[in-house]
C-alpha cells in the first residue's frame, strides 16, 4: 500500500556532483556496519529512551546545581 | 589589561563596583573584533549598534542602582543556531540564508533578563552537523583547525573578541572546540538548559553549553541560563586552588578507551593534570567505562535519523542549498530502519544505567576532551602507529560521545599546550545533575596554576 505521506525523497544529482546517490548509499552502507554493532547486544527487558526519559527523572534546579 | 581580556569574573567585579562601565567594556570587545575578525572570523554576524545601545542601557541601569548580577554589562556570542529575535540566525547554512527570527530563545531571553550584552552570532558547522567549523580559523595557529561545531563561539572567546559565548554539544560540539582553542567548554546535563528556540540537531542528544575562559566563568553563566526568576544572582562556591582543596574527591581514571589512540603529548598532559588533582587532595580510582564498544553505534543511531527527520522538508525542497558534507550525512541517515533507531534508544539505557553505575565509586571521571590536539585545515584522516586510521571528525568525537550519550554533565578545560604550542583539554565528567562538582573541581584545578586565563595571542593570517 502506498503511503499517504507520498514516497520517500530521492536523493536528488547536485548539479557538479555525478555519482551523489552512490555516495549515499556508501555511506548508508557505512552507517548500517556501524549500527550492526548493536545486534550482538541483550536488550531483553530494556525500554528505549527518548528525547524525553533521556532527560531523567531528577529535577535539576538552580540550587540543586550549583 | 584590556578589558577585553578579563574574565567574567574579573569584568563583574570592576563593572558591579563601578569602576567599569559596561560601555568601556563593550567598545573594547568590539574593537577587538575589528582587528581579530578579518583574520578569524569567529562571527556570523556582529550588531555593534544593538551591543552599545545594551551596554549604554546596561550603564544606566547600574547607575541608577539596579545592578542585575555578575552579567549585566558582559558582552557574549551565541551561537548561530540560538535564535535572536530581529537578528539572523542563519545556522551557517544557505538554506537559512536571511532567515530573522521573530523571538528569543529561551537562553537568549534568559540572558537578556541577566543584563548581558549580545555583540553578535558566531560562527558553527552548518547545522551544527559537524566539528570543524570551516569558514573560522584557530587563533592560536591560523593553518590548524578551529574545531566545531561551536567554532565561533569558542575562538570569539579565546581571541577576547567575547568575554563568554553560548554553544551546543550533540556530539562533542562545545567541548572539542573547547579543547582546540583553549577556553572552557561546559556541556551541562541533557535536559537542564532549555534548548526552545535552538536548531535541533538530534533532539534526544541536543545540549546547550558555555564557552568562557574560566571554570569560575562557566558557573556565573550556567546559573543565568538555569536561573528561571525565582532566585537572586548568584556566584559558585570559591575555592583557592590550594593543596587539601580536594580532599574527599574521587577521581575515576579510565584504565580502557580513552586513553587508546591517543596523541602521547595529550596523555601526557592529561596524566599530570589528574597528577595535579591528586596533589590537591583528590583520590584516584581507576575505572573501566563501560559498553564503550557500543558508543559510536548509539551515538550514530540516535543523531543520524533524528537529524535526517529534522531536514526531511528541506532536504526536499532545498536540498541544493545544504553543504555537501552535511547533505551526505542528512541523506545517508534518511536510510536508517526505525528498528536501528530504536536498538540504539535502548542501547543508551542500558549505557546510562552501566556508567551510574561506575559513579557510585567516584565523583568525577577525568580523560582527554579530544585524542589530538588541532590539526591542519586540510588534514581528513588521522594515522595511528598501530595502523589504524580514522577521519578527524571520528576521531575528535570518539571520547566526547559519552557525555552525549548519557546526557553526564562534562567539562572540558585547557591543561597545558603541546609542542606547537596548541592548547591539550582535559574533561571531566559527573553524575547527572552534578554540575556543582565539575564546576568545584575544575576551579580549583585553574586556581592552582600560575598562568592566569588570557586570550590567545594574535598571530598568523589566513590566506
Amino acid at each position: 500500500m502506498a503511503s499517504p505521506y507520498g514516497p520517500p525523497a530521492a536523493p536528488q544529482e547536485p548539479a557538479s556532483e555525478a555519482g551523489w546517490s552512490d555516495r549515499v548509499s556508501e555511506l548508508a552502507a557505512w552507517l548500517d556496519g556501524i549500527l550492526a554493532g548493536l545486534h550482538g547486544l541483550d536488550l531483553e527487558g530494556v525500554a528505549p529512551s527518548s528525547a524525553y526519559s533521556a532527560a531523567g527523572t531528577q529535577a535539576g534546579t538552580t540550587d540543586a546545581v550549583l | 589589561m584590556l578589558s577585553c581580556e578579563m574574565t567574567v569574573e574579573e569584568a563583574a567585579a570592576a563593572v558591579g563596583g563601578r569602576e567599569l562601565s559596561p560601555v568601556e567594556l563593550v567598545e573594547s570587545v568590539l574593537t577587538r573584533c575589528e582587528a581579530s575578525e578579518g583574520r578569524l572570523n569567529a562571527y556570523a554576524t556582529v550588531d555593534a549598534d544593538r551591543a552599545r545601545k545594551a551596554a549604554a542601557r546596561a550603564e544606566r541601569e547600574i547607575r541608577e542602582g539596579d545592578y542585575r548580577g555578575p552579567l549585566h554589562g558582559i558582552p557574549y556570542g551565541l551561537k548561530d543556531v540560538i535564535d535572536t529575535a530581529g537578528i539572523p540566525t542563519t545556522a551557517g547554512s544557505r538554506a537559512w540564508e536571511g532567515r530573522v527570527p521573530g523571538q528569543d530563545s529561551t537562553v537568549a531571553a534568559r540572558l537578556a533578563r541577566a543584563g548581558a550584552v549580545l555583540v553578535g552570532k558566531t560562527q558553527t558547522h552548518e547545522f551544527a552537523y559537524g566539528l570543524l567549523t570551516p569558514q573560522t580559523f584557530n587563533p592560536w595557529r591560523a593553518e590548524r583547525t578551529a574545531g566545531g561545531s561551536s567554532g565561533g563561539s569558542a575562538v570569539a572567546v579565546a581571541a577576547g573578541s567575547a568575554l563568554f559565548a553560548l554553544g551546543t554539544d550533540t556530539g562533542g560540539s562545545v567541548r572539542v572546540p573547547a579543547a582546540l582553542n583553549g577556553v572552557v567548554g561546559l556541556k551541562p546535563t541533557y535536559g537542564l538548559v532549555p534548548c526552545a528556540g535552538v536548531a535541533p540537531l538530534s533532539w534526544s542528544l541536543d545540549t546547550v553549553g558555555t564557552l568562557t575562559r574560566t571554570v569560575g566563568d562557566a558557573g556565573l553563566v550556567l546559573r543565568a541560563l538555569t536561573d528561571q526568576g525565582h532566585h537572586g544572582p548568584g556566584t559558585p562556591p570559591r575555592c583557592a586552588g590550594t593543596r587539601g582543596d580536594l580532599l574527599g574527591l574521587r577521581v575515576g581514571v579510565p584504565a580502557a578507551f580513552f586513553f587508546e589512540h591517543v596523541d602521547p603529548q595529550v596523555e601526557a598532559a592529561v596524566r599530570q593534570a589528574i597528577e595535579d588533582l591528586r596533589a590537591l587532595g583528590a583520590t584516584t580510582v581507576p575505572v573501566v567505562p563501560p559498553l564503550t564498544e557500543h558508543m559510536e553505534a548509539t551515538h550514530w543511531g540516535l543523531m543520524a535519523p533524528e537529524a535526517a527527520a529534522v531536514h526531511e522538508r528541506g532536504l526536499r525542497e532545498v536540498p541544493h542549498l545544504y553543504g555537501r558534507d552535511v547533505r551526505l550525512l542528512l541523506e545517508a541517515g534518511a536510510h536508517i530502519l526505525a528498528a536501528d533507531h530504536l536498538r540504539a534508544q535502548r542501547s543508551r539505557t542500558l549505557i546510562r544505567q552501566a556508567w551510574l553505575g561506575v559513579f557510585d565509586g567516584v565523583d568525577v571521571i577525568a580523560a582527554p576532551s579530544v585524542p589530538l590536539t588541532a590539526v591542519p585545515r586540510d588534514q581528513d584522516t588521522v594515522n595511528w602507529p598501530d595502523g589504524y586510521t580514522e577521519s578527524v571528525t571520528s576521531a575528535y568525537v570518539r571520547l566526547s560521545a559519552p557525555g552525549n550519550v548519557t546526557g553526564f554533565p562534562t567539562l572540558s578545560l585547557p591543561v597545558a599546550r603541546d609542542s606547537d604550542g596548541m592548547p591539550i583539554g582535559m574533561q571531566l565528567m559527573a553524575r547527572p545533575f552534578d554540575e556543582s562538582t565539575l564546576l568545584r573541581t575544575g576551579s580549583v584545578f585553574e586556581r592552582s596554576r600560575d598562568a592566569p586565563a588570557r586570550p590567545a595571542p594574535a598571530q598568523g593570517t589566513h590566506h
